[in-house]
């Protein structure tokens, strides 16, 4: 909200506010933010972000207001009073309010004499500064007044409501009012309407109707000073989309005794301007509950500030900012707020009143006593650190995606945002779209060494939320080359090393890739399965038609219940271990798993160690063959294992790998 | 013909050359004069294998492949040799300028980089880390933090709907609740995670960023005992000489509520872009936790306090680095991510 510093020397004569600078700061300290502070010669505006319990703030007036607590001084009201003359208002009109639980205050004035014309120099020099234009004399005053009190007060054409009169009612079912935007709005009961005998000529607390807006001819004008239910002004512009200077103080619940003053502040500038003020005011109000009092005693305000402000100053503080303090014990009060301060019902509310006005910056600084154990970080976090820094350290760079994602696969399978705000219309139930998303940048941007991953929550149907780890590898392209060795392709099996890799490093073991089953998408290539439970999939992808990928993802809940101890210690074996070599044909439908758990089922506790060495397909071999080569490892805790020894040890595994086919080379 | 004599003969000659070879070419002669199929010395002793008596030949056969076999093993062995006594004459040629040859490197997201920083700072103090969904009601989103419906404070956590009733959390303040109706006080927990707002992208505004959470409850928890947290961790986030300052806001689960600001560290108060003139950054919000949230998780308020705090990990990382621009977190940009160091 933007307000000027004139407007506000004015309402605090012989208050030394010490210049626009001055003010900002003070401004800011007690809680009223300037976002920024122009200066205009000797004015200068400042644009106040005030926060949504302050509507009290939404004014010169209580800006005002603020600035005399700060400085002990007293605020200069402008004057309302008027020589009313002529008939009784009684007599010119009535205001029937149906819904008071809705409307707890209406306050009307006539005007006669009106001549709508152009606003004096000084109202409209003043508009313009906090950046209002200039419309004519009657809608001027109303903003003036607006912007002056906080209080909106709107001014029908008298003799344009039909039978003279206003009516606050919810509206019709689809009861239809042009505002004076002109927009043709259709209603609903939701929406409290302003209307005369016949129809709706207002929208209550928000905007009026066009046909009954103050023009060129109008002479005798009716003023509608009201107070609204928040939330019901709330619902209503929410609903209609439409926010009004009117409406965003009105949400936010105002002063129900400023309305009189507000309509008394606009007839007297009127009449300043010529016009007439019939006699009398309307006056409907619910009865309301004045603000109770609360409760606060010294020591709840050490003890939530922590410094000791003795009784009698926060009693002091409370009086400057307006309120009614009464003094019950020694180190007690009992304070009653203003009407303008809806927002103060608690004894903290108090207390932030008097922290604020006495300075957070006199509040010292301590720390806590340390009276909580701290704990170790919860096992599924360290999970996640783990895996991060065990994939960096591979080389691998960690990105983050939205989680919400535009549907490339089947939508029925994701949850879609009700109200989502561009294409990306649902929550990612997979990591790997994401993940392509970041690739194919990368790849558009010509960047190399494009290997990511990323942690983050997946949504599954119809409400499982979990999380995940994706690792996205490009297959086909060289690895990072140098002037030494040109980098190798990568492909599936760099994706399961990181993998297998990964699992070392965080303590997993025994996890099986099977190949995927029938029924899975084309993409799936493997299947991770750990003690009988799915951990995750490998996946090759496209990241565009010219870029595959392997990619995979995992479950990190599913994994969690799968780390076992990171360490497992073992004494070192004192003898040597010997290694031989066995190279065989064998056929190319027979996996590398089913011979591997051949030669560890044959074999006794000797045998220590299988890697595959060579594998070869291709022309030198007969057809529907590989050749492989194994390096098995043997090893005794007890002894140096003889020559012949290892020999016999390692016939036995051959055996094994001939029994299930394999022809010795 | 004595063959067998010949090639021992053959086998002295080989003996004596080689002794004196003193470099790989010197061997590679060597190995091409005995050993060459066309015009080896003993490849043309081996082509006269069929001539002779047949009761000698297969004596003489055996000898002449023990004798190639003893070349090969000898030129070997004095190769070994002579390359290691090149060495230890002369070491390798290094170019000590070619560049290294450097495994590959990967890089962690820079907002993870902040939020380690951020929670190794709380977990010094004392602090567990707590997380939560993403998916919350709108109970523990907005009504349990004392934000009714139609509040005000929604406006400024317009929020994404997924039914009614469930959204995806604007704040991490669900989290608090959660924990703390999980916890019993003494509470002192810091909460990370992504939070969501319908805001429209722009440079300052993304739907989704990262924020990081502060919960203390515990007897006798004051106000002075945020500011001093804060400052505590402000000076080991941006640096010692960092001031702090704390103005009051509201918002609906604290009170009193602050604002908290430091002095720029970039311009050191003089003023600059990033702090827009005024020699400050706004950098979190926090307060006394209202005694209205006690009451939801049931907590006895009597003589119980506590405080909150809340920033965006992302914001604090913009601020660090001086980044321009909030949406190149969500780029991955390699050549962006790469500036933040492992």
């Amino acid at each position: 909200m933007k307000v000027n510093y004139l407007w506000l020397k004015d309402l605090l004569p012989g208050c030394s506010l010490g210049g626009p600078e001055s003010v900002s700061r003070t401004l800011t300290s007690i809680g009223h933010a300037v976002d920024t502070l122009t200066i205009r010669g000797e004015d200068a505006v400042f644009d106040l972000d005030i926060t949504s319990n302050r509507p009290d703030c939404l004014s010169v007036i209580g800006i005002a207001r603020e600035l005399a607590a700060v400085h002990g001084a007293s605020i200069n009201m402008p004057p309302s009073d008027v020589i009313e003359e002529g008939p009784r208002i009684e007599g010119v009109t009535t205001v029937i309010v149906d819904s008071d639980d809705l409307c707890p205050r209406f306050c009307a004035r006539v005007m006669t004499g009106v001549v709508v014309g152009e606003s004096p120099d000084w109202l409209r020099a003043r508009l313009e500064t906090i950046g209002q234009r200039s419309i004519n004399n009657v809608v001027d005053v109303t903003n003036y007044v607006l912007f002056e009190t906080g209080h909106p007060v709107h001014a029908y054409d008298l003799d344009r409501l039909n039978g003279h009169m206003l009516r606050v009612r919810p509206a019709r079912p689809g009861e239809r009012l042009r505002t004076l935007d002109g927009v043709d709005r259709v209603l609903d009961p939701q929406v409290l309407v302003i209307a005369d005998q016949k129809d709706a000529v207002g929208l209550a607390g928000i905007m009026g109707g066009e046909a009954t807006e103050v023009s060129a001819g109008t002479k005798r004008i009716l003023l509608e000073s009201a107070a609204f239910e928040p939330r019901g002004i709330r619902r209503a512009s929410k609903k209609l989309g439409l926010r009004t200077e009117a409406s965003t103080r009105l949400e936010k619940g105002c002063d129900q005794e400023a309305a009189l003053f507000a309509a008394a502040r606009v007839c007297r500038l009127l009449q300043e301007m010529g016009c007439q003020v019939s006699r009398g005011y309307l006056d409907v109000r619910a009865a309301s509950e004045p603000h109770g009092c609360i409760d606060l005693t010294a020591e709840e305000v050490a003890t939530l500030v922590g410094v000791a402000i003795p009784i009698d100053e926060c009693g002091k503080i409370l009086e400057k900012l307006g309120f009614l303090v009464r003094f019950d014990a020694p180190s007690k009060l009992c304070a009653c707020a203003p009407s303008y301060r809806n927002d103060v019902v608690s004894s903290v509310d108090l207390v932030e009143e008097i922290a604020r006005i006495y300075g957070y910056d006199r509040i010292p600084s301590l720390l806590p006593p340390l009276d909580s154990e701290p704990e170790p970080l919860v096992p599924h976090l360290q999970l996640e650190e783990d895996l991060r820094d065990g994939l960096v350290g591979m080389g691998l760079t960690e990105v983050i995606n939205y989680t919400f994602i535009t549907p490339t696969g089947d939508p029925s399978q994701m949850r879609p945002l009700l109200n989502p705000i561009s294409e990306r219309t649902h929550l990612r139930n997979t990591l790997l779209p994401g993940l392509t998303e970041s690739a194919l940048h990368n790849f558009n941007n010509g960047n190399e060494g494009i290997r990511l991953f990323e942690i983050g929550h997946i949504f599954h149907l119809p409400d499982q939320e979990c999380a995940a780890l994706g690792i996205l590898i490009p297959a086909g392209l060289p690895g990072e080359s140098s002037w030494r060795s040109r980098g190798s392709t990568s492909d599936y099996y760099d994706l399961k090393g990181h993998i297998e890799d990964l699992f070392d490093r965080i303590g997993i073991r025994q996890v099986k890739f099977s190949p995927a089953p029938d029924g899975c998408t084309t993409m799936v290539v493997a299947l991770l399965t750990a003690g009988g439970d799915e951990i995750g999939r490998c996946e090759r992808i496209d990241i565009d038609s010219k870029h595959p990928a392997y990619a995979a993802e995992l479950n990190l809940e599913a994994l969690l219940t799968k780390v076992e101890s990171r360490v497992s210690y073992r004494p070192l074996v004192r003898f040597p271990a010997s290694s031989r070599d066995v190279s065989f044909l064998i056929d190319e439908n027979i996996e590398y798993a089913r011979l591997a758990a051949v030669v560890s089922e044959a074999s006794g506790p000797e045998f220590t160690g299988l890697s595959l060495i060579d594998l070869y397909r291709g022309d030198k071999i007969p057809a529907g063959k590989k050749s492989m080569t194994m390096r098995l490892r043997y090893q005794s805790s007890e002894k140096t294992l003889t020559s012949v020894e290892v020999d016999s040890l390692h016939e036995r595994c051959v055996r094994a790998l001939e029994q299930a086919g394999a022809i010795r080379r | 013909m004595d063959l067998l004599a010949e090639l021992k003969a053959l086998e002295a000659s080989f003996r004596a050359e080689i002794a004196a070879c003193s470099d790989d070419h010197a061997l590679t002669e060597l190995r091409d004069r005995y050993l060459s199929r066309k015009r080896g010395l003993l490849s043309d002793k081996m082509r006269l294998l069929p001539q002779i008596d047949p009761a000698q030949r297969a004596v003489a056969g055996q000898r002449a492949n023990e004798l190639k076999r003893l070349i090969e093993e000898k030129l070997q062995e004095r190769a070994s040799e002579i390359t290691a006594s090149q060495r230890a004459a002369k070491p390798d040629l290094i170019d000590v300028t070619l560049p290294g040859i450097r495994p590959p490197r990967g890089f962690l997201h820079p907002i993870t980089k902040t939020r380690r920083e951020i929670c190794r700072i709380f977990m010094q103090m004392g602090y567990s880390i707590e997380d939560g969904p993403e998916l919350d009601t709108d109970y523990f989103n907005f009504e349990a933090a004392n934000i009714p419906p139609d509040h005000p404070a929604r406006d400024a956590q317009d929020s994404f709907y997924i039914s009614e009733d469930t959204l995806l959390r604007t704040h991490t303040t669900p989290v608090q609740i959660h924990s703390m109706l999980r916890r019993k006080p003494p509470i002192r927990i810091i909460a990370p995670g992504r939070v969501f707002r319908r805001d429209a992208t722009d440079a300052t505004h993304t739907p989704m960023f990262f924020q990081v959470e502060g919960l203390v409850v515990g007897r006798g928890i004051s106000f002075a005992h945020l500011r001093g947290t804060l400052q505590t961790f402000a000076h080991m986030m941006f640096g010692s000489d960092v001031k702090l300052r704390l103005r009051p806001s509201y918002f609906p689960f604290v009170e009193p509520g602050a604002e908290v600001d430091i002095s720029c560290f970039l311009c050191k108060g003089r003023g600059c872009r990033v702090c827009k003139d005024s020699g400050w950054i706004e950098i979190l919000g926090s307060g006394m936790v209202h005694p209205a949230l006690f009451d939801r998780v049931g907590y006895d308020p009597t003589g119980l306090t506590g405080f909150a705090f809340g920033m965006g990990i992302d914001r604090i990382t913009l601020l660090k680095y001086g980044i321009e621009d909030t949406r190149l977190f969500f780029e991955n940009d390699l050549r962006f991510i790469s500036q933040f160091g492992g």
